[in-house]
């Protein structure tokens, strides 16, 4: 009942929010961004709730500029696609909650192997549509690696390994070391 | 004795173009961030003839601009590093310049540079105001984030990709939505986490309490259900990397970029260079002196590679690097931990497990397994 409680006090916050920034500047992002920041702050509160986290404290729920989208999405009719999209999140939920994660003293090589086996099967299919994703800026981006600097996979996870030639060769972190334990502050 | 070709290749030359930096965060690592002291253009010369004649170049490698705030010299002092680095480069190799910048000093004159130069930046962010700013301030301790902004807006607005490094301390584990959250809405379409961690001067770590474990992968979890339902895709430094380490293990005896002599090399604004972790140059040890094992202008590849400490040092490494191996089942994943966490956390660098081990390494890690094989079950 406490959680429920909070959770609905949170959603009632962004709502106040969302009303004192009513009459603000021009919304600079696409209604889709827009709708997920609404359905992820709303979701957040939930969620966090759900799991014990604390709630951010008062005026910390979105930057500025958050609640500038939040209002925007909200007069922009965002609501009518509440339903989809908490499904959508609530199916990622379902498929790896928190609780479900597995403790490290598990077996990983024999986990990574059987995913490994068939080339990681449509998980690694799905995966690679993911890093290929269009207009993320990689792949096709200005830099010859693509988006991150580090030239992501150009130099493959580890030096002899097969990713040099083949896979995600413009995969966008920039420090493609990183993997084999390149440096990580860059 | 190690020749100079048993070591290298260069894949990361790190210079220093000054210690300076114009934010004090609270968890940097750099010990002498408050010298204003920078690189001149002839050390900056010597440093490249240095490099180019070392023997180390024998594949393209990246210059990162970094250990200080770069942008604190001006685009001027680049334009001229490169118009120096371009004869010096008779290796024939493509070199990629990088910057890791605050971004609180970008300006249209920066953004015009980086452009024209196609330099490759990365942004250090860490969410939103009351995250980014309880760390990450200026030397009067106020908040950084509205400048920050400023120049991922002007990045942006020049069409220059980046991408963002967000540090996470224990209070950033409890908002992974309004992380998220941040991300997209300021366009950032890559991120990577780095953990808050004991380095050089920063000797303690909100992430080293009791418990963190089970909320880092809670935080990391929750993290990666939203990146991967997100549309566009956020994509995720340490997820790519432990999908990437599944499919092509490491080689038995292949040590990490950090680990392997002189894949790394690091330059400070003498011109004093070290080799491993990069958070080493500066710093000395009573037992391995300094870690700075020679200056471009006086000693060549050949000569430190002889010295007492490089062989002390990379021993020491090299041992560490086996325990790994031996005692840890994320080592095909991982290839050992980073020298300068076991040297800092540990004392000593024939060591293993650290906190970034277990945080960075093996939670993302146990996290992405879960993810994959969910993803693997249902497809």
């Amino acid at each position: 009942m406490h959680r429920l409680s909070s959770s609905l006090n949170g959603v009632n916050r962004m709502f106040d929010v969302a009303r004192q920034y009513l009459d603000t500047e021009t919304p600079r992002y696409t209604f889709r961004r827009l709708r997920g920041l609404v359905l992820g702050g709303l979701n957040a509160t939930m969620f966090r709730a759900s799991m014990g986290m604390r709630q951010p404290e008062d005026g910390a729920v979105m930057d500025k500029l958050s609640r500038r989208s939040l209002l925007r999405a909200l007069a922009g009719g965002a609501l009518s696609t509440v339903g989809t999209v908490i499904l959508a999140r609530t199916s990622l939920a379902a498929l790896g909650t928190p609780e479900d994660t597995k403790p490290a003293d598990l077996d990983v090589q024999a986990r990574a192997a059987e995913l490994d086996a068939g080339g990681l099967g449509p998980a690694g299919e799905a995966h690679a549509q993911f890093l290929n994703f269009p207009g993320v800026g990689f792949g096709n981006g200005p830099f010859r690696n693509g988006g991150f600097r580090n030239g992501g996979f150009l130099n493959g996870p580890f030096r002899n390994g097969g990713f040099r030639n083949g896979g995600f060769r413009n995969g966008p972190f920039r420090n493609g070391g990183f993997r084999n334990g390149g440096f990580r502050n860059w | 004795m190690t020749s100079a070709g048993q070591v290298g290749p260069l894949e990361l030359l790190v210079i220093q173009p000054t210690p300076f930096c114009n934010l004090d965060c609270s968890y940097c690592y750099l010990p002498d961030r408050s010298n204003k002291r920078k690189m001149t253009l002839e050390t900056l010369e010597k440093t490249f003839n240095w490099v180019f004649s070392s023997g180390l170049v024998r594949q393209p490698f990246t210059l990162l601009w970094h250990a200080g705030e770069p942008m604190v010299l001006p685009a001027s002092f680049y334009e001229q590093a490169t118009l120096k680095l371009e004869p010096c480069n008779v290796s024939g190799f493509e070199v990629t310049q990088s910057f890791q910048t605050n971004a609180t000093l970008v300006n249209d004159a920066w953004c015009e540079f980086i452009r024209r130069r196609s330099i490759q930046v990365g942004v250090s962010v860490d969410g939103p105001d009351f995250l980014n700013d309880r760390h990450r301030v200026t030397r009067k301790g106020g908040g950084t984030l509205e400048n920050v902004l400023r120049g991922m807006r002007m990045l942006r607005d020049h069409h220059i990709p980046f991408d963002v490094i967000t540090v996470l301390t224990s209070t950033s584990l409890d908002y992974p939505d309004e992380l998220f959250d941040f991300y997209i809405e300021h366009a950032v379409t890559s991120v990577a986490f780095n953990v808050e961690e004991i380095e050089g001067p920063h000797v303690t770590s909100s992430l080293s309490g009791s418990g963190i474990e089970p909320r880092f992968r809670q935080f990391y979890s929750r993290f990666m259900d939203l990146a991967l339902a997100s549309d566009p895709p956020l994509r995720v430094r340490e997820f790519d990397s432990a999908y990437n380490s599944i499919s092509h293990h490491q080689q038995p005896d292949t040590r990490t970029q950090e680990c392997r002599p002189f894949a790394i090399l690091n330059v400070d604004y003498e011109g004093n260079f070290s080799t491993y972790s990069p958070e080493l140059l500066g710093l000395t040890s009573p037992r391995h002196g300094s870690f700075a094992l020679g200056n471009v202008a006086r000693d060549t590849l050949e000569s430190v590679l002889a010295i007492p400490r490089f062989v002390v040092l990379d021993d020491e490494i090299r041992r560490g690097v086996d325990m790994c191996q031996k005692t840890c089942r994320y080592f095909p994943f991982c290839g050992g931990g980073p020298p300068g966490n076991k040297f800092f956390e540990n004392g000593d660098f024939a060591t293993t497990e650290t906190l970034s081990c277990r945080l960075h390494k093996k939670a993302t890690f146990d996290v992405a397994l879960d993810k994959l094989e969910q993803m693997k079950a249902v497809m």
